[in-house]
């Protein structure tokens, strides 16, 4: 397993930026999944970042930024969507991502992706046999 | 693991140095310097190297060994050995669609992260070169014997249908319905074992990328790779190359630190066609010409999924196991393909319980891509910090074929049962087959438009005279001597299909005359 590297380069307000997004891109009935997983995502997106490169940074920083700004306002709200319920946050996304601004819902979403769908509960939840490569946790 | 991996992890232990783990600067010399470790560069180093001359090779990323990087998470794999983490763009110009261009940046290069699939270059293709870039010497007879030699040294096999995943004998059953059966794929492998992650190197070692079929004869042969190197220039004197100056990229994070000096009497720059450009741009070579980093071709690929009643488990078999010329005649190539969960679920539509109820589909998805031989339009240029800003403008003929991509697609998968396909537009809904007839394909917007592309190629390509190319027909630059570049980017034309077999065999080319050339004082 590659070890993590030390990191500085991602702020608090990011983090919580991301937790806004991401409880709201997994939620379901029952609401948003658990907290634990959403704290593996955060902890991956850390140290992905940092070692990403400074361009990688930039886009999805960027496309965070567009995103906590601009989806409250398709559900006619204030930012930052962290404010925002869960519920509503579901709607304002949905609207985001069927509109001219979809490109930054997207490149949010996908990266957010990439990594819940790594964690070994979600696999096991979806029926995907990750056979060949390793489903630890990042220390 | 496969035995030739592990040879090859041996020998690299010998001959690979980190350069960026110890700080300060670092001066070299040598015959042949080769910046880049991918498909061109290691085959050079080999050539050369087997041939008694001394070889340094640069390499910008760092070196994972194959047991290591087959046991990565794909994400994990993103972060290190993919270049920008695989949040490389080439941003659309007007009617055009953002393009995510995917690269490796690790010793073996993109060629590491391959499906492996190996096309020689059609004739048709070749005329073209021969006919419009005055490339009289690229005959299909010509090139037979390179195409020969890297085919038998990476182990070109053909995939049989018993090894197609289900997601492709789906797509198949499809395609055979509307009369035109899929093809069996051509892929450097031995002993796949159908784990459907090729691009995300492969757990076994089945995929016999470069740095485990060239590199190992280039370090057999006493050829040294520095890792965490990054070239800036070219350094030259009263018309030659002389070697090559950069940064050693230092530390975790790997930031450019102490200064890099290689000095060698010939120089061959092998860093894809994004960088190579970058490189000769600084070096102030193609100036006449105006052509370097230009005439960038991608072949924009599109994922057509299809959500079926039955389990699939798409993940199972070879990734890239077959392929269909069906629309050939719109110059479109059909290839097979897969995703990690995590990527298919971020193609996906929907957000909270839509995205959960689609994600549950993935066991029930097929997927398939068709790729454009698309007529070219990107630009290269220096960007802010170490990367290119890349734009590319899909040329309005290329765009008219999509509709057609995607219907043949949709039609395929729902004449092999699908319930419903997911086409490459963003935010449009599964479609049923009732659905498609009455969609609008011909007035989608470029930007809506989902694509990928693994293929950049032409941004120094080969030509017949200084004013229409960057590069001669051997690969050396017309204004400057013993500069030569072995990569995608001299490639003179779209090819229309997957280009590391193309590569291979050119930059084999190039280094069996520079073998037969003396180097210089």
């Amino acid at each position: 397993m590659v070890p993590r590297v030390p990191n500085a380069l991602v702020p608090p307000s990011t983090l919580a930026a991301l937790r806004a997004v991401a409880e709201a891109v997994f939620s379901d009935e029952q609401g948003p999944p658990p907290a634990a997983r959403i704290d593996w995502v955060l902890v991956e997106f850390e140290d992905f970042l940092t070692l990403a490169g400074s361009r990688a940074r930039l886009v999805l920083r960027a496309a965070l930024f567009a995103v906590t700004v601009l989806a409250p306002l398709f559900v006619f709200s204030l930012p930052p969507l962290r404010h925002l319920s869960v519920a509503k946050r579901v709607l304002a996304l949905e609207r985001m991502e069927a509109s001219f601004a979809s490109a930054a819902v997207l490149a949010v979403k996908a990266f957010l992706c990439v990594l819940y769908y790594e964690h070994p509960d979600v696999q096991r939840e979806v029926g995907y046999v990750g056979r060949g490569h390793d489903t630890r946790v990042t220390p | 693991m496969n035995p030739r991996v592990l040879e090859a992890e041996a020998l690299a232990k010998q001959q690979v140095r980190d350069a960026g783990a110890t700080p300060g600067d670092l001066a070299l010399s040598c015959d042949v310097v080769v910046v880049g470790s991918g498909a061109g560069g290691a085959v050079v180093a080999a050539t050369l190297a087997e041939a008694g001359q001394r070889v340094i090779v640069l390499e910008e990323g760092g070196y994972f060994p194959q047991s290591e990087a087959g046991a990565m998470r794909p994400s994990q794999q993103l972060r290190h050995l993919w270049r920008d983490a695989g949040m490389t763009f080439a941003i659309g110009v007007g009617d055009s669609p953002v393009i995510n261009v995917m690269m490796g940046k690790c010793v073996g290069g993109s060629s590491a992260l391959t499906g492996g699939v190996c096309f020689r270059t059609p004739d048709h293709v070749l005329q073209t070169w021969q006919r419009e870039r005055g490339l009289s010497d690229f005959t299909p007879g010509h090139l037979e014997p390179y195409f020969e030699a890297v085919e038998k040294r990476v182990h070109v096999e053909t995939v049989t249908p018993d090894r197609w995943s289900s997601s492709t004998l789906a797509f198949a059953r499809g395609t055979a319905k509307l009369g035109h059966p899929l093809k069996p794929m051509r892929r450097n492998t031995e002993g796949c074992q159908g784990y459907s992650r090729c691009n995300f190197t492969c757990p076994v070692g089945a995929k016999l990328s470069v740095d485990v079929s060239f590199l190992p004869s280039a370090f057999r042969a006493g050829a040294e790779l520095y890792a965490h190197c990054m070239v800036d220039r070219v350094t030259h004197r009263d018309g030659r190359a002389t070697g090559v100056v950069g940064r050693v990229l230092n530390g975790p994070r790997h930031a450019p630190g102490g200064r890099l000096e290689v000095k060698a009497r010939r120089v061959v720059i092998a860093a894809g066609a994004y960088h190579t450009p970058l490189i000769l741009q600084a070096s102030g070579v193609g100036r006449a010409s105006e052509q370097v980093g230009r005439n960038m071709t991608l072949h924009p690929g599109f994922r057509v999924m299809a959500r079926f009643e039955e389990r699939l488990d798409g993940w199972r078999g070879a990734l890239q196991g077959a392929w269909s010329d069906a629309l050939e005649h719109e110059r479109i190539t059909m290839t097979a393909l897969f995703l990690p969960p995590g990527v298919l679920a971020a193609t996906l539509p929907g957000i909270g319980r839509a995205h959960r109820l689609n994600a549950e589909l993935i066991p029930y998805l097929g997927v398939f891509g068709g790729m454009l031989h698309d007529e070219g339009g990107g630009t290269v240029r220096r960007g802010p910090g170490r990367e290119p800003l890349v734009t590319y403008r899909m040329d309005p003929r290329d765009k008219a074929a999509l509709p057609t991509l995607m219907r043949w697609m949709a039609k395929a998968w729902f004449a092999a049962g699908a319930k419903e396909v997911i086409l490459p537009v963003l935010g449009m809904a599964p479609v049923t087959a009732d659905q498609l007839d009455t969609l609008d394909l011909e007035h989608v917007p470029g930007q809506m438009l989902e694509s990928s592309s693994q293929h950049p190629l032409g941004t120094c390509r080969m030509a017949h005279s200084a004013e229409a190319g960057v590069l001669d027909s051997d690969g050396q630059a017309w204004d400057l001597q013993e500069l030569f570049v072995a990569d995608g980017s001299i490639v003179p034309t779209s090819l229309g299909v997957n280009p590391q077999l193309t590569i291979m065999a050119l930059a084999l080319r190039i280094a069996e005359r520079l073998r037969e050339r003396p180097l210089p004082e």
